[in-house]
């Protein structure tokens, strides 16, 4: 637990999270003020914060996505949450490893085992920093609006969602972040974030697979494409994704089978590594 | 009971035996200096104490238990101090003391940083620091859980004078608190006045265990001969002192611990060689370390 308190005050001291936060925040602002030009017509913030207009703002309104459907096309369409969210991670986990941190805390009694599993709890901490940083743009956005599209899901459905997404996330800053501890190269974990966040190591994956069994429903597994489905927002949780399973059903078990695999090899190949 | 004990300890990196049955052992409130030329094996040894190295066989205790089931508190300076060069000062070592389960944070780091002298640069970030402050910071880190065992490799490298004496008080006031101290270094003797034990090092193994008054022994007076002919002037050394270990050096000076001058005068009386030098020092601790460590003896049978 001190280990995770000891994170959450590096990680907010860190200038990567607030500089990786701040890109997020504009691109989510510009892609949100996009989307509600395309609404409500140019030039959209006369239009919209004015209360009450009559000319069709309720109509067009209509046309907006509901908030966790804009927050998912925007954070997650373009794997812009992964990518920044990795290379924040990598920078976070290069300073440690550079600095000699985690040798510090592996010499002072912490176990292997608690530092990999603080490698993980840092990729939550940013992948969640991220997602408020892109859900702030439009949420202040989407509050100003006169008639602002309701949220088809419940508020635990967007608090699984968020889940989620901060779980996706993770799980690619995780991969990023581990490549650094074990490497203990910057160059290499930013190298291992663009591949693994723009999904070319899943495509890999699936072509080989494909090629060798004709499998194809690994694809559908694998986080980019459950991603792409949850980026339509809180509301699809429920529906069906793999024949009659959910969508959070299937997400939620992809992500810890992949994760619990990529924490095991992690185990075996830092366990019995030499840090001197 | 010993604070850490390493037993039997092997490592060896791609092939290249580096510990070899390693044994070795601290007990609590002792200062042990751990003394060996470059690539003897000292920053593993540390390393494997800490748990950094992860031996091949042999096992590591602290407080007779296994180190990774002791719980026992390591502060350790072994290759990189912990410093994360885009925090402050103050931050770094919060940021170890909350991971470490310190209690009282805040006071802790805030003593800590009076300790060390680093008052002025507190605020300022870690990676803006002079390499002599920084060493004061990476101290100041390693001492900031409070440890039962603190492990230091060549702890005094690019501290001044004044620095060096004042982190000898502070590990000697460490020992008296009944911390055990492990130092590992190539030079012994800034540490004199701080060690009860040193463990000669050599080839990944310690070969050889003195106390603190056992090397002052050693470090007694030696009577250095040069003669016109090296060969026949040690025949007659070791003739006339049989008990005594003569060390016959590189450049034709042959070295005799344990007996007096004018023994040596008389002796060498009636050679016909011209003597060029006959004196009477006192070794250094690293001279009499490396002579061990070159399997040379340094005290009378």
């Amino acid at each position: 637990m001190m280990l995770v308190f000891s994170d959450a005050f590096r990680i907010v001291r860190s200038r990567a999270l607030w500089a990786g936060a701040a890109v997020i925040a504009l691109v989510s602002l510009y892609t949100a003020l996009s989307v509600l030009a395309q609404a409500y017509g140019a030039p959209f913030p006369h239009f919209a914060m004015t209360a009450g207009s009559p000319e069709g703002g309720s109509e067009t309104a209509a046309s907006i996505p509901a908030l966790t459907g804009a927050i998912g096309a925007a954070a997650l369409g373009g794997s812009l949450l992964p990518l920044v969210a990795s290379i924040v991670v990598v920078l976070i986990a290069s300073e440690g490893a550079q600095g000699g941190f985690d040798k510090c805390l592996l010499s002072s009694g912490v176990s292997r085992i608690s530092l990999l599993r603080e490698q993980f709890v840092i990729s939550v901490l940013v992948g969640a920093s991220m997602l408020a940083a892109a859900a702030l743009p439009f949420a202040v956005l989407y509050a100003l609006l006169p008639s602002p599209p309701v949220e088809p899901a419940s508020v635990a459905e967007v608090a699984w969602w968020c889940g989620l997404v901060v779980f996706h996330t993770a799980l690619y800053a995780f991969v990023a972040g581990l490549t650094v501890l074990l490497t203990r190269r910057r160059l290499v974990g930013l190298l291992c974030a663009f591949l693994v966040s723009l999904g070319m190591v899943e495509m890999a994956l699936v072509a080989l697979v494909e090629g060798l069994s004709g499998a194809t429903w690994l694809a559908e597994l694998l986080p980019r494409s459950v991603a792409e489905a949850l980026s339509t927002g809180a509301g699809a949780l429920h529906a069906p994704y793999l024949g009659s399973v959910p969508l959070f059903a299937v997400a939620l078990a992809a992500y810890v089978v992949i994760t619990v695999a990529v924490g095991f090899l992690a185990v075996v190949a830092y366990r019995k590594r030499s840090l001197v | 009971m010993s604070a850490l004990r390493i037993a039997g300890a092997w490592k060896s990196f791609r092939k290249k035996q580096v510990l070899r049955g390693l044994d070795l052992a601290v007990s609590p409130g002792e200062p042990y200096v751990l003394a060996g030329r470059e690539g003897s094996g000292k920053t593993i040894a540390l390393g494997a104490a800490c748990g950094l190295v992860p031996l091949d066989a042999g096992e590591v205790r602290a407080g007779g238990r296994p180190l990774h089931e002791s719980g026992a508190r390591i502060g350790a300076i072994v290759g990189k101090a912990g410093v994360l060069s885009g925090m402050s000062v103050r931050d770094n070592l919060r940021a170890k003391a909350i991971a470490l389960g310190v209690p009282d944070v805040r006071q802790r780091c805030d003593r800590l940083i009076a300790q060390m002298g680093l008052q002025d640069v507190a605020s300022e970030r870690a990676g803006r620091l002079s390499p002599g402050m920084a060493k004061w910071l990476a101290f100041a880190l390693a001492f900031v859980g409070s440890p039962d065992v603190f492990l230091l490799d060549d702890p005094l490298t690019g501290v001044d004078s004044p620095g060096k004496a004042h982190l000898l008080q502070l590990l000697a006031t460490l020992s008296e608190q009944g911390v055990a101290v492990l130092i590992a270094t190539q030079e012994i003797a800034p540490f004199a006045t701080l060690a009860s034990r040193y463990g000669i090092l050599s080839g990944g193994a310690v070969v050889r265990e003195m106390a603190a008054s056992q090397l002052d022994a050693a470090c007694r007076s030696v009577v250095r001969v040069k003669t016109s002919c090296p060969e026949r002037t040690l025949a007659q050394i070791e003739a006339s002192f049989p008990a005594a270990p003569a060390l016959f050096r590189g450049d034709g000076t042959i070295e005799l611990p344990g007996v007096k001058i004018d023994e040596v005068s008389r002796a060498l009386f009636a050679l016909p060689e011209r003597i060029v030098e006959l004196s009477e020092q006192r070794r250094s601790a690293d001279e009499i370390v490396a002579d061990i460590t070159e399997g040379r003896r340094v005290e009378p049978s």
